[in-house]
């Protein structure tokens, strides 16, 4: 009796192991792929991230808040929160209304805006940028009437809300479209057949069923709105205390090697990123809960 | 509720989704839109419930004009096909939905909705999933709480879209019968669609059959079955044993020779020759309108299902006869139609 219970085991785990063995590959292997792709993640993502911090507190805690808060660098956390804040709120309503027309309605032209939708991920930033310095500039399109009239868009902060718009306009439409087009409409016909307005049926029933999506887009938008350089570099003008967002004034900054000032208003921008990783992973898991 | 559709007309693009349709639904009635996809029928649905416009015609709720009126304002209760029940609602405020959105002045206290809600849940006989959400049912159940979210407004009528469409064949057997029952309990207008045969003659009062935007026939489903009015009706209902004839003055002929038919006032020309399988009657060849080589016998029960090659031509018909006919592969016979219906054959076909 006492000898066989170990024998049985033993056997059972030779099984298991043969099985193993047969459903995965080589232990050498399977070491070195998830070692090649740990050695990824740290040198392109955790170094970087270190380097950041330690170079920012490199001189200690006191001269990095004092970095922090100069007149310049709280005047570019003001503007990027300030461009942020109008850009997200922007693009939530188009996106919203974008996505909602592309997929509770049939109308000519529909997958030419699907794609146009698209095209600010496709195009480079810069000519995000260029765009309005050509439309608005002195030489520009609308240059001279806006100087005629006294209206400053170019250099200011419209230029570098509607650069951060145009660049950022994609993340909330493109995670709704895909999830109104699955839903489709018939959610919306049974409210309104029950006698809901537009404005319920939107507030019941359609806001309800995008919330989580919504917020994703919203979350992705602020992350790209607050960091976006190329295009608000072209159009900014780079006025120190004026119109120079975190990232433009981390540059200047650098090129005047002010190397632990900068990285201070650099570790602000990686702190974002890491909140609003943590904020989408947390998402992604009260999704999944709330689906199931 | 009475319902008049007069020569309502819909286009989609070229095609005619509906063409001049008429028809009057009486109150407390129980209508089915019986036809094959792409025959307008829940178009015409969609069109009564306000989920769509016709480009022509009138739909009067009562004699009243109901187009004037937006789906909100017609009082109808209108269950989904896919059920389209609120997501992230409980089965209860999916039912109480319809209550909650009224306009204040019209909107009842809250113990007086959820004594309605208890009452229709118990109605569908649901009241014990009422905390439930939509994604935790089954689709039997589903479409029971899309049934009682539509009731809870309570409509003049009530329109379903295919409801047990999406349903295995046993639940639907189940749900269509007590939809039956239920209808005969609230006594409320109620219309619905289906490409179901036997579902449509089942339950309803009475059977609308469509075919490509028209209204074939308006019918008890003893009258579409038994004296369809076009050959489509014949072929859509029921099984058919359909040969090719001709039609000369009065007489029908068949592979040059003259058959003993009454060409029901079919025009001369083309026709078919639509007979039940079971009203085919196999008889001695020397006096039959047909004769045919018996190719194969089979089928278990009372009937033994027949296959028979014609002599004449080369269809082939399939026909029911009584266990221990004595009928055998082989063997020539003769076969005579009981009762039969002859429709003029369309050119294209």
């Amino acid at each position: 009796m006492a000898g066989a219970a170990p024998t049985l085991a033993a056997r059972k785990a030779a099984v298991i192991a043969a099985r193993q063995a047969v459903r995965s590959e080589p232990k050498v292997v399977r070491f070195v792929i998830i070692g090649i792709a740990l050695l990824f993640l740290a040198v392109f993502l955790v170094l970087p991230l270190i380097t950041v911090f330690s170079q920012a507190l490199v001189r200690g805690i006191g001269p990095y808040f004092d970095a922090l808060t100069t007149a310049d660098t709280l005047a570019a956390i003001e503007l990027t929160l300030t461009v942020a804040v109008i850009s997200v709120v922007l693009n939530t309503l188009f996106g919203l209304v974008a996505a909602w027309a592309i997929t509770k309605f049939e109308f000519p032209g529909k997958s030419l805006l699907i794609t146009l939708i698209d095209l600010p991920f496709s195009v480079s930033p810069v000519i995000c940028g260029l765009v309005f310095v050509l439309l608005f500039g002195s030489q520009g399109f609308l240059g001279p009437w806006l100087q005629a009239h006294d209206i400053k868009i170019l250099f200011a902060l419209p230029a570098i809300v509607l650069a951060t718009v145009l660049v950022t306009f994609p993340f909330v439409a493109r995670e709704l479209i895909p999830l109104m087009q699955e839903q489709g409409t018939q959610e919306e016909e049974a409210a309104i057949s029950l006698g809901a307005s537009g404005l319920q049926t939107f507030f019941r029933v359609t806001l309800p069923n995008i919330k989580w999506a919504l917020l994703y887009g919203v979350l992705l938008c602020n992350a790209r709105a607050m960091g976006e350089f190329g295009a608000v570099s072209v159009v900014s003008g780079h006025i120190r205390g004026e119109t120079n967002t975190m990232p433009l004034h981390i540059e200047i900054l650098y090129n005047e090697y002010q190397f632990m000032a900068s990285f201070a208003v650099a570790s602000l921008l990686a702190l974002l990123a890491l909140v609003t990783l943590i904020a989408k992973v947390t998402l992604e898991h009260l999704v999944q809960e709330t689906s199931r | 509720m009475k319902i008049d559709i007069l020569n309502v007309t819909k286009q989609f693009g070229t095609f005619a989704a509906l063409a001049d349709v008429n028809l009057e639904v009486k109150s407390g009635e129980l209508i089915a839109l019986l036809g094959p996809s792409g025959s307008g029928k829940t178009t015409l649905l969609r069109i009564i419930a306000g989920l769509d416009w016709p480009d022509d015609g009138h739909v009067l709720f009562d004699g009243v004009d109901a187009l004037d009126r937006h789906i909100g304002e017609r009082n109808v209760g209108f269950v989904f096909q896919h059920y389209a029940l609120f997501r992230h609602l409980s089965v209860f405020e999916n039912v109480a939905f319809g209550l909650r959105v009224r306009p204040r002045a019209a909107r009842l206290p809250e113990a007086e909705i959820k004594a309605r809600v208890t009452k229709l849940l118990d109605l569908v006989q649901l009241g014990w999933l009422a905390e439930r959400y939509p994604n935790q049912l089954s689709g039997g159940q589903r479409q029971r709480v899309a049934l009682a979210r539509a009731l809870a407004i309570e409509p003049r009528v009530l329109l379903l879209d295919e409801p047990f469409g999406a349903l295995d064949a046993k639940v639907r057997k189940e749900l269509r019968r007590w939809l039956r029952s239920l209808h005969d309990e609230i006594h409320v207008t109620s219309l619905f669609v289906t490409h179901d045969q036997e579902e449509a003659l089942e339950v309803a009062d009475r059977v609308v059959v469509m075919d490509k935007g028209r209204i074939e026939q308006i019918g008890t489903p003893q009258e579409v079955y038994e004296t369809p009015a076009t050959a489509f009706v014949h072929e859509f209902i029921g099984e058919s044993i359909i040969v090719p004839v001709a039609v000369t003055d009065g007489n029908v002929l068949f592979g040059g020779s003259r058959l003993k038919l009454d060409p029901q006032g079919a025009p001369s020309g083309n026709a078919n020759l639509f007979v039940r399988p079971y009203e085919m009657a196999v008889v001695p060849a020397a006096d039959a309108a047909f004769t045919g080589t018996v190719r194969r016998v089979h089928g278990l029960g009372p009937a033994r299902r027949v296959e028979i090659a014609l002599t004449e031509s080369e269809a082939v018909v399939e026909i029911d006869t009584p266990r221990g006919g004595g009928v055998e592969a082989g063997q020539t016979v003769g076969l005579a139609p009981r009762r039969y219906r002859i429709f003029p054959r369309p050119v294209s076909a």
